[in-house]
């Protein structure tokens, strides 16, 4: 017969009394001094032990027993044949199976966060109302007019020849617009639905009319890949796991881990860039164009933003666009054999009013 | 509390003792993280069942350990609950914006019950020496002192609306009465938004003392009443002063900086002036972190310094330097860990908040039980969704 140490509580008052226990049979007998009661084990509670708190045993009528060492408890009743099986308890305190819990989890966040949100991201931008990204637009191009850009110094003539340019070369029509880029500078976005923005600064910079294709073919590429709602998806869903994670830290361990999540949607977007430049390689291959007309637009624009070209991994992981000199480094790998990309005059450069 | 000779013993502190630890907890952590995964967030009502057992029964005072008693079953509905109802406030506000506001609105009037259920659910489940905690303040009560602190907020709130909607200020400005706006609507617009400012500065500190009066007079342990004296001036001079102080302070002193730097850089050198502005900047956001800060330590320390079980004080011996050093290394801890070093950090804070609080009293034996009622965790669970925090502080 085991004898356990226990705290005895009636439902009455707070008063502790001191008792030992043991089971015989179907019945759990609790002793205190010279008295013995006796409560049939079926009416027993027995409460998973956590860590190392004393394991609660609440008995009928609200009185209840405070078991500190639930080791032995939990033994005991394995002895007697109990049947409770205490699961979270058991993977807890084995320690493989508590390794095995870390390992899952930790792989489980690494998949979802490396396949499963870029996959779902994907899945859900393709497959979004077209009404959603056209509202999107309206409403990134009007913030950007107010905040950002002003109205292009290019004339009319000169963006309307730029647009036949690259609408003839590559088939594909979207709406081009130009904007004066200010502090962006030389730059492009693509905006959600089928726009895409070019700056003045950049037609400026560029010289070649095929460095500007590529570098409109990059946008193309985002357009047709929905970059703007996977990133929103992307992101949203990053947020989401910070929150089930670390969601209810205080404000400021929440806020500081939160930005390792915002850091790690920048992978995403460095993602999306590679397969956006991918995307223009292919095509200026695919129209019998050098893809050097890529690697050397990207030189204009390193040299307009005077891009760091070192390896630097803290820069890296910040960064929403890979390393420039990683970008060109790739381009050049994939067609080796490709000579200089062909110049196309700019005629608005001379008929254009200057930035 | 029944007079008996106990009363009579002599008085001595008994201070709680926290016996979790970051690897016990980091276990239960762990466990219930891949349970709820796997569950497709169904288990998440037991992993804080079971959280709130670790911490309240790693929790000793006169060699007792605290329990909670909630059941997952109705955690998990009141999430449920709360979900559907968030979904409804969405959703109706994307169809409707004026949904959102009459949706507001309705949340602004339930928020109340919301408190009271929260806090009748989190005590009634709370039991030290298998006594229960209850809290008995009425929802008439505490919607009566909701009404008449934030009452008029919410009429500036609408007054402020309004005049949004009036002038076309929360669609296109730009577009639209730009030049009525300029006209006639500047002088409303800002003059609604100083008073909403004013009332609050004004009134924050009753508001916080009405409130604090309502949920620490109106919580029992078994049959005892506990009570909380306290004033609004005294809310003021202890809690809301010393932010005020720092906060505008800190203020002063970055404006200052900012001019300083200006004329440095037009005065001396460039590089000057903005090593001037940079690393007066980030001493700026250090003093503003350590400010924010000051709050719940003051606000906890008041709390703990008032209450009364009976005859009996609670005590309090926390002080500042130890709370933001603990603070400040959980939240660099957490945030460069993405989080794993939660439980670390969870646990350091429990022990520093627990061991440093204490009560005089000659014993906890006479203590004695009253009615126990069952109570749904729904309120609980939508003050959870809305981001509602209840220090009960037990």
């Amino acid at each position: 017969m085991t004898l356990i140490e226990a705290k005895y509580y009636n439902s009455v008052d707070s008063k502790t009394h001191l008792v030992q226990i043991h089971f015989d049979q179907d019945k759990l007998y609790i002793l205190e001094n010279e008295k013995t009661k006796s409560v049939s084990i079926n009416h027993c509670k027995f409460e998973t032990p956590i860590a190392s708190n004393p394991m609660i045993v609440e008995l009928p009528n609200n009185e209840r027993l405070e078991v500190k060492n639930s080791t032995l408890l939990v033994e005991e009743l394995k002895r007697i044949g109990h049947k409770k099986s205490f699961a979270s308890y058991h993977i807890e305190t084995n320690t493989k199976l508590f390794a095995v819990s870390v390992l899952v989890t930790i792989s489980l966040l690494v998949v979802f966060i490396k396949f499963g949100i870029p996959k779902m991201s994907g899945t859900i931008a393709m497959h979004a109302p077209s009404s959603w990204t056209e509202k999107l637009d309206d409403h990134i191009l009007s913030d950007l007019d107010k905040h950002v850009f002003s109205e292009s110094k290019l004339s009319d003539e000169t963006q309307n020849q730029i647009r036949h340019y690259f609408f003839k070369q590559s088939n594909t029509e979207a709406n081009l617009l130009f904007r004066k880029g200010n502090q962006l500078k030389a730059n492009a976005f693509a905006l959600s639905n089928n726009t895409i923005v070019i700056t003045d600064e950049l037609v400026h910079s560029a010289k070649n009319l095929n460095h500007l294709l590529a570098i409109y073919l990059h946008e193309y590429g985002h357009l047709q890949q929905k970059y703007v709602l996977k990133t929103i998806v992307s992101s949203s869903s990053l947020a989401l796991l910070s929150l089930m994670l670390v969601g209810d830290l205080p404000g400021l361990s929440e806020s500081l881990a939160n930005l390792n999540f915002v850091l790690l949607s920048r992978s995403y977007s460095r993602g999306y860039e590679t397969s956006a430049d991918d995307y223009s390689v292919n095509f200026l291959n695919a129209l019998d164009k050098s893809t050097r007309c890529m690697s050397e637009a990207l030189l204009v624009f390193k040299s307009v933003h005077k891009e760091t070209s070192e390896n630097n991994m803290i820069i890296e992981y910040l960064a929403t666009h890979p390393n420039i000199d990683l970008r060109i480094a790739k381009i050049v790998k994939s067609y080796p054999l490709d000579k200089s990309c062909q110049v196309a005059t700019l005629p608005m450069t001379e008929d254009s009013t200057s930035n | 509390m029944s007079d008996t000779p106990q009363d009579s013993q002599p008085l001595s502190l008994f201070q709680p003792k926290f016996h979790g630890t970051a690897m016990g907890y980091f276990r239960i952590w762990i466990v219930n993280m891949l349970l709820t995964v796997l569950t497709l967030g169904i288990y998440s009502a037991w992993a804080k069942v079971r959280t709130m057992k670790y911490f309240m029964g790693a929790t000793e005072l006169d060699e007792s350990r605290f329990d909670f008693h909630g059941s997952p079953i109705a955690i998990l509905t009141g999430r449920i609950l709360a979900i559907i109802f968030f979904a409804i406030y969405i959703i109706s506000g994307r169809i409707n914006p004026y949904f959102a506001i009459v949706g507001a609105l309705i949340l602004f009037c339930i928020i109340p019950w919301i408190y009271v259920k929260s806090l009748r659910f989190k005590l009634a489940y709370t039991s030290f020496k298998n006594l229960r905690f209850t809290f008995r303040g009425k929802i008439k009560d505490a919607f009566a002192l909701w009404l008449k602190y934030m009452g008029p907020m919410v009429l500036i709130w609408i007054a402020l609306t309004i005049t949004m909607i009036y002038y076309g200020i929360n669609e296109n400005l730009k577009n639209k009465d730009a030049a009525a706006f300029a006209q006639g609507g500047v002088i409303p617009f800002v003059g609604l938004y100083l008073a909403l400012i004013s009332y609050w500065l004004f009134t924050v500190h009753r508001f916080v003392n009405a409130l604090f009066t309502f949920i620490y007079n109106n919580i029992f342990y078994g049959g005892q009443k506990l009570s909380f004296e306290s004033t609004s001036k005294e809310i003021f001079k202890h809690i809301f002063k010393p932010f005020y102080k720092y906060f505008f302070l800190n203020i002063a002193a970055f404006i200052g900086l900012a001019i300083v730097s200006t004329l440095l850089t037009k005065m001396v050198s460039k590089p000057l002036g903005t090593i001037i502005l940079v690393s007066g900047s980030i001493a700026f956001y250090i003093a503003f972190i350590c400010i924010t800060l000051l709050t719940p330590y003051l606000t906890i320390k008041y709390v703990w310094s008032r209450i009364q079980v009976g005859s009996y004080r609670t005590k309090e011996f926390y002080d500042f330097k130890s709370f933001l050093k603990l603070s400040m290394t959980n939240f660099l801890a957490v945030g460069f860990s993405f989080g794993f070093l939660y439980p670390w950090a969870k646990v350091r804070m429990t022990k520093y908040l627990v061991e440093h609080r204490g009560i005089e009293i000659n014993n906890f034996d006479h203590f004695v039980a009253d009615s126990q009622q069952r109570l749904s965790a729904i309120g609980e669970e939508v003050a959870d969704t809305f981001d509602f925090d209840i220090e009960v502080g037990l």
